[in-house]
């Protein structure tokens, strides 16, 4: 009985220092712990990391550790703990990562939208200026067609006969002073409606021919129809036509149109005819 | 007779204790060797051999340690290198998981940036 007791409570005594020793406080304790501590302190301020259950594992994991009994379990758990940490702060960086994306996705889906609507309007604007190209177009050939009505109404109020070269007008004999080149009023606002025509009709060069009747010498009558012919001439290029676009010449009395013996024939046979030339025929070389 | 039966108990009681106290394994860690193993196939998943490459090393030098530590039937060190290799490996699928959403990240941030270069032109 007795050394049953005695045996019994030695026993009791060896355990309880066996597990004294072995779970007594681990002395090198902050240094075992410093990464793990380290890392655990890095996450923890981490926002990235703070939703992460990753997060509470490496608390707990760091707490083990702290509470270890032994060196060598300590510094097991350490290690597991300093591991844990760097996973959270790993997946801190995922997470990281993603949230960016998720922004770039909707910066990038407002940028798509917005080039979108820039892509509408451009195409709105060029369908607009379609439609007011082709107004202006519309207006353009109104315009024309005016001009080209007028123009023809100019061209027939100057009373010409039309032939295969182009529009002759007569100048007759009375809108000259008698045996003299100079112009009479009459004449004269005929070179005006020409020169109107013939700014518009650019195209159209024009042909001044000089004529006389039979009376006097032929020096006399060549003489006389070249001035009259060039009188004309001055006349329009003074009226702004361009001096190259009219040719002026005297016949004398070679071209009659009428018998030079009654009054009437010699009157119808002193003339100017003014010939403006159709359209893009060139003037005869002299 | 049964006095001395009781007595004899102790010191096997005794032993449990100390045994629990401090967490011995008596038996292969087999469990915790199979979780590492599967860590592992999952980092490599992950490519953590191009992400990760010195912590899946670590991980699978560590996974063999227990594996030789079982044979010697060091069940204390094959669970503690199990344990470890269990960890690095999970840290190295979280490493490359991290590096290939970074990769990711940037490539939309340049393409975006693109794009802005491209409509701003």
């Amino acid at each position: 009985m007795n050394y049953y007791v005695t045996a019994k409570r030695c026993t009791t005594v060896i355990t309880i220092s066996f597990l004294l020793a072995s779970c007594a406080g681990v002395p090198q304790k902050d240094e075992i712990l410093k990464n793990a501590r380290a890392a655990y302190a890095e996450i923890e301020a981490n926002p990235n990391a703070q939703s992460l259950a990753s997060l509470y594992d490496a608390e707990q994991a760091l707490k083990k550790a702290e509470n270890a009994g032994t060196v060598v379990e300590m510094e097991h758990l350490a290690y597991l703990a300093e591991k844990q940490a760097e996973i959270t702060a790993a997946m801190a960086e995922t997470k990281g990562a993603k949230t960016k994306r998720e922004v770039l996705t909707k910066q990038q889906d407002e940028a798509r939208l917005s080039a979108r609507e820039r892509e509408i309007l451009e195409k709105q604007r060029q369908a607009d200026m379609a439609l007011d190209e082709a107004e202006r177009a519309r207006q353009e050939a109104q315009k024309l067609a005016a001009k080209n009505q007028d123009l023809e109404k100019q061209l027939s109020e100057l009373q010409g006969k039309q032939t295969d070269k182009g529009l002759v007008l007569t100048l007759g004999d009375v809108l000259f002073e008698t045996g003299k080149a100079d112009l009479l009023s009459g004449a004269l606002q005929q070179m005006d409606k020409i020169a109107a025509y013939l700014s518009q009709a650019v195209d159209r060069n024009v042909l001044v021919e000089g004529h006389t009747d039979n009376v006097g010498s032929d020096e006399y009558n060549m003489g006389l129809s070249e001035r009259r012919a060039n009188s004309v001439r001055f006349a329009l290029v003074e009226r702004g036509v361009t001096s190259n676009r009219i040719l002026a010449k005297g016949y004398g009395k070679s071209k009659p149109v009428a018998e030079n013996n009654t009054d009437v024939g010699r009157q119808q046979n002193r003339r100017v005819e003014i010939t403006i030339l159709n359209e893009g025929v060139s003037l005869p070389a002299f | 007779m049964m006095k001395r039966t009781y007595w004899l108990a102790i010191p096997v009681i005794t032993g449990i204790l100390i045994t629990t106290a401090c967490g011995t394994s008596r038996q292969p860690p087999t469990e915790i060797i199979a979780s590492a193993e599967s860590a592992i196939s999952l980092a490599k998943d992950s490519n953590a051999y191009d992400y990760a490459a010195r912590d899946l090393r670590g991980a699978e030098d560590k996974l063999q340690q227990a594996k030789e530590a079982v044979q010697k039937e060091n069940y204390e060190d094959a669970q503690r290198l199990a344990e470890k290799a269990l960890m690095d490996a999970k840290l190295a699928k979280a490493k490359a998981d991290a590096s290939g959403e970074h990769d990711a990240t940037e490539q939309m941030r340049e393409s975006v940036e693109k794009f802005d270069q491209d409509i701003n032109r």
